[in-house]
C-alpha cells in the first residue's frame, strides 16, 4: 500500500452495511470512527426515527477552516443530494462536533444503485472535502491574481511587493507545531507544511526521504511540484505567521510550489488538492514502515549472530539451538565439556 | 572485500586467538569472590591486567581488546560515515545490547568511545570453544558492516520510491 | 591442594600486593637526547636508502623506562621508518625485511605496531600499519603477540 486513501474506508463500509441492509428490520447504528490528524466521525440513527442517520464529523483545526469558507463549500457539495442529504446548520449540529448530515433513508429507496453509491463516496470524502475548503480559496484567489496580473509587468517592484504583501492561508492542522500554509501568487501556489518529529530517527530518515523529494523532480518526474526542505528555519513568506516554538530542533518545513499545470481547474485541481493535503500523513507514515522494516531486519541478524554463537557451544547444541547426541570428531573421539 | 578489510580482520583474529587464554582465579581481594578482573577497579591488583591493544583499521573502524587474567574486554567501534549510519548503528546496538542475556558474552554498556563491547570470561571459555568465539566476533564485524550499509541503501531506494510515488500523480 | 597450614595469608594483605611501580623493569632510563640522536642518525639512515639499517637501529633502543613524551616520540620515528620502506617496496618486499630481523626484534616491531595503532596518525595510515602487522605475524607466529600481552618492558 503505497499510497494513503483520501476517503474513510469505515465510513464507506458502515454508510454501505446501512443503505445496502442484510436483513429487512432497520437496526440502530451508533458508531465513532476516528481518523488520522485528531478526526472523529460519529455516525448514528435518530433516537426515535431509525431511518434517519446523522453523520458528523470532528476536525482539530475546523475554526481555521471556517474562516476559509468550509461551511458554506461543504454546503455546496452536498448540496446536489438535497433530495434526501440534509445538512445540519449552525445550532442544530451534533453536540462535540463541526458539520453534520441527515441522511435520510426513506428517500434514498428511490434512488438507483448508483446514486446511492455515489452519495456513499461522497460522504466518506467529507475530511478531504473539509480540508479541501482552503485550498480552493487559494487557488480562486490564484486565478483572480493571474487575471489582475495578465497583462502587467510582474517584475516591477510594486506588483513584486503586493504579491509578497498577499494574505497566507493557516490551516493548525494538528496544533500550532504542525501546520498547513498556503500563499497564492498569479503564477503558484505555495504550499507550505510544518511538521515535527518525534525522535532521532525519525528526523534522520525524514531528512533522506526529503531529499529524494527534492531530488525527484530534477531526476525523473521533471512536471512534479517543485519541493523545497528546510529544518528548523521557517521559509521567508511565512515566517510572521509562525507560531510556537520558532526553533525547535525537531521541526521542518516542507515547500510545495504548484504551477499552473497543476492547478488546471476540473480533475487535475480536485486530484491536487486530495494529493496534496495529506503529504503529512503520507510521509509520516514511510516514516514508520521503513521503521517497522528495519526492526524486523535487525531481529533476523540478531537470530543469526544467535545461531554463529551457539555454534562455539561443544556441548551437542546444532545451529537451532537443538540438542544433537554423540557429536563425534572424524577420528571418533567426543567433544568434552571443559575441554577446550 | 575492500581492500583493508581483510588484514584487518586477520590482525584481529590473531590478536584475539592471542588475548583470549584466561583461567580461572579467585579475587585476591574479597575472600570468596570470584569475579571478571578486567571489569574491577585494579589498582591492588595491577599484575593482573595485561597490556590492552588497539586494532585500528581507520579513525572510525577499531578494536579495543583488553585482557587480563581470568577476562577478556573486546570493544568495537563500527563504521559511520554519516548520521544516517549513525543512526542506524545506534538502533542495532541498542536493539543487541537489550537481548544480551541470550548472547552470554555480550556486555550490556559499551565502553565510552566505543559502539558494543563483548566480555569473555574463563567460564565462557570453559563452555564454548575458543576458536569458535572469535569466528562469532569477526563474523560479527563483518555483518554488522554490511548489515548497517544494506540498510542504508534500502532507505535511500525507498526513500526515492516514496517521493516518485508521491510526486508523480499531480501531473 | 597443598597444604593449607602452609599458605602464607599475609601475603595476600592488601598493602602486601603488588603496585605498579614495582611491575615496572628494573633497566636503566632512556633520555630525550638519546632518542632525539637515535631519530637523527634514522633519518640520515632512510635518506641514504639504507632501510634495513634504520629499521635495525629503531628498535635497537626501545625506551622501556621514560616519560610518555619520550615513548611517543620514539614510535613517531619507527612510524616514519615504516612508512618510508612501505613507500619505497612493494608488499611483498616486507617480508623479507622482517626476516631480517632478529627474534627479539620482531617482538619489538609488533609492540610498536600495536602502539601506533592506538595514535590518530597511525589510524589515519590503518592500512599501512595493517599490512605491516599481516606480513609480521605471517613470519612470526602468535608468539609476539603474546609476548606483547604479557611483556611489563612496554614501548
Amino acid at each position: 500500500m503505497l499510497q494513503i486513501e483520501p476517503n474513510n474506508l469505515l465510513v464507506q463500509k458502515t454508510l454501505t452495511e446501512r443503505i445496502f441492509p442484510d436483513s429487512e428490520s432497520l437496526r440502530s447504528v451508533d458508531r465513532i470512527i476516528t481518523d488520522f490528524d485528531f478526526t472523529t466521525y460519529h455516525i448514528s440513527t435518530l433516537p426515535d426515527q431509525k431511518n434517519l442517520l446523522l453523520i458528523s464529523i470532528y476536525l482539530k483545526c475546523f475554526g481555521d477552516l471556517t474562516k476559509y469558507g468550509v461551511i458554506d463549500y461543504l454546503n455546496g457539495k452536498y448540496a446536489k443530494y438535497s433530495q434526501y442529504l440534509s445538512v445540519l446548520s449552525g445550532n442544530d449540529v451534533e453536540q462535540g462536533y463541526d458539520y453534520s448530515l441527515v441522511l435520510d433513508l426513506n428517500e434514498l429507496e428511490s434512488i438507483d444503485d448508483e446514486g446511492k453509491n455515489d452519495v456513499i463516496n461522497e460522504l466518506s470524502f467529507l475530511k478531504r472535502h473539509a480540508m479541501a475548503a482552503p485550498f480552493e480559496k487559494a487557488f480562486a484567489r490564484y486565478d483572480e491574481l493571474t487575471q489582475t496580473y495578465a497583462n502587467s509587468n510582474t517584475y516591477s517592484e510594486e506588483v513584486q511587493q503586493e504579491l509578497q504583501n498577499e494574505e497566507v492561508l493557516v490551516i493548525k492542522y494538528r496544533g500550532s507545531d504542525e501546520c498547513i500554509y498556503i500563499k497564492p501568487s498569479f503564477d503558484r501556489v505555495t504550499v507550505i507544511f510544518s511538521t515535527v518529529f518525534q525522535d532521532e530517527t525519525d528526523k534522520i530518515f525524514g531528512k533522506v526521504f526529503l531529499q529524494e523529494f527534492v531530488d525527484a523532480r530534477k531526476r525523473s518526474v521533471q512536471t512534479a511540484p517543485q519541493v523545497l526542505y528546510s529544518h528548523k528555519e521557517a521559509p521567508l513568506d511565512i515566517q510572521n505567521y509562525v507560531q510556537g516554538k520558532k526553533d525547535d530542533e525537531n521541526k521542518g518545513y516542507i515547500t510545495f510550489v504548484l504551477f499552473p499545470r497543476h492547478l488546471v481547474k476540473g480533475d487535475r485541481r480536485d486530484n491536487c488538492i486530495s494529493h496534496i493535503q495529506f503529504f503529512r500523513n503520507y510521509f509520516h507514515y514511510h516514516i514508520k514502515c521503513s521503521k517497522a522494516y528495519m526492526h524486523s531486519r535487525m531481529r533476523f541478524r540478531v537470530k543469526e549472530f544467535l545461531k554463529i554463537l551457539n555454534r562455539a557451544k561443544p556441548e551437542n547444541v546444532d545451529d537451532e539451538g537443538k540438542a544433537i547426541e554423540n557429536r563425534k570428531t572424524a577420528s571418533g573421539r567426543r567433544f568434552d565439556v571443559g575441554r577446550v | 572485500m575492500s581492500q583493508s578489510l581483510k588484514p584487518y580482520l586477520t590482525a584481529v583474529r590473531s590478536s584475539l586467538t592471542a588475548a583470549i587464554c584466561v583461567e580461572d582465579f579467585s579475587s585476591q581481594l574479597v575472600e570468596r569472590h570470584n569475579r571478571p578482573e578486567i571489569e574491577v577497579d585494579n589498582t591492588h591488583n595491577p599484575e593482573l591486567i595485561l597490556n590492552p591493544m588497539v586494532i585500528a583499521r581507520n579513525e572510525n573502524e577499531k578494536i579495543l581488546i583488553e585482557p587480563s587474567i581470568n577476562s577478556v574486554r573486546v570493544s568495537i567501534k563500527i563504521k559511520q560515515a554519516d548520521e544516517i549510519e549513525q543512526i542506524l548503528v545506534h538502533k542495532f546496538t541498542r536493539f543487541l545490547t537489550s537481548r544480551a542475556e541470550n548472547f552470554f558474552i555480550l556486555r550490556r554498556v559499551p565502553i565510552k568511545g566505543y559502539d558494543i563491547s563483548f566480555l569473555i570470561t574463563n567460564f565462557h571459555t570453559e563452555q564454548m570453544l575458543k576458536d569458535k568465539l572469535v569466528d562469532f566476533i569477526i563474523e560479527f564485524m563483518e555483518d554488522v558492516d554490511k548489515e548497517i550499509s544494506e540498510m542504508k541503501l534500502f532507505l535511500n531506494a525507498r526513500a526515492r520510491v516514496i517521493a516518485e510515488a508521491y510526486l508523480t500523480p499531480f501531473d | 591442594m597443598e597444604d593449607w597450614r602452609r599458605i602464607d595469608i599475609d601475603a595476600y594483605e592488601p598493602e602486601n600486593h603488588l603496585s605498579k611501580e614495582e611491575l615496572l623493569p628494573n633497566l636503566p632510563a632512556t633520555s630525550l637526547s638519546e632518542i632525539q640522536t637515535v631519530s637523527k642518525q634514522v633519518r640520515t639512515l632512510l635518506s641514504q636508502g639504507k632501510f634495513l639499517d634504520a629499521l635495525k637501529l629503531g628498535l635497537q633502543y626501545p625506551p622501556y623506562i621514560a616519560s610518555e613524551d619520550i615513548k611517543s616520540l620514539h614510535t613517531e620515528t619507527i612510524f616514519e621508518i615504516l612508512c618510508s620502506i612501505k613507500n619505497n617496496h612493494n608488499l611483498t618486499e616486507l617480508s623479507s625485511f622482517i626476516k631480517q630481523l632478529s627474534s627479539d626484534e620482531q617482538d619489538i616491531l609488533v609492540k610498536y605496531l600495536y602502539k601506533t595503532m592506538n595514535t590518530s596518525y597511525g589510524q589515519k595510515q590503518g592500512g599501512l600499519i595493517l599490512s605491516w602487522y599481516e606480513k609480521t605475524v605471517e613470519i612470526t607466529g602468535l608468539g609476539p603477540i603474546v609476548r606483547f600481552l604479557s611483556d611489563r618492558r612496554t614501548v
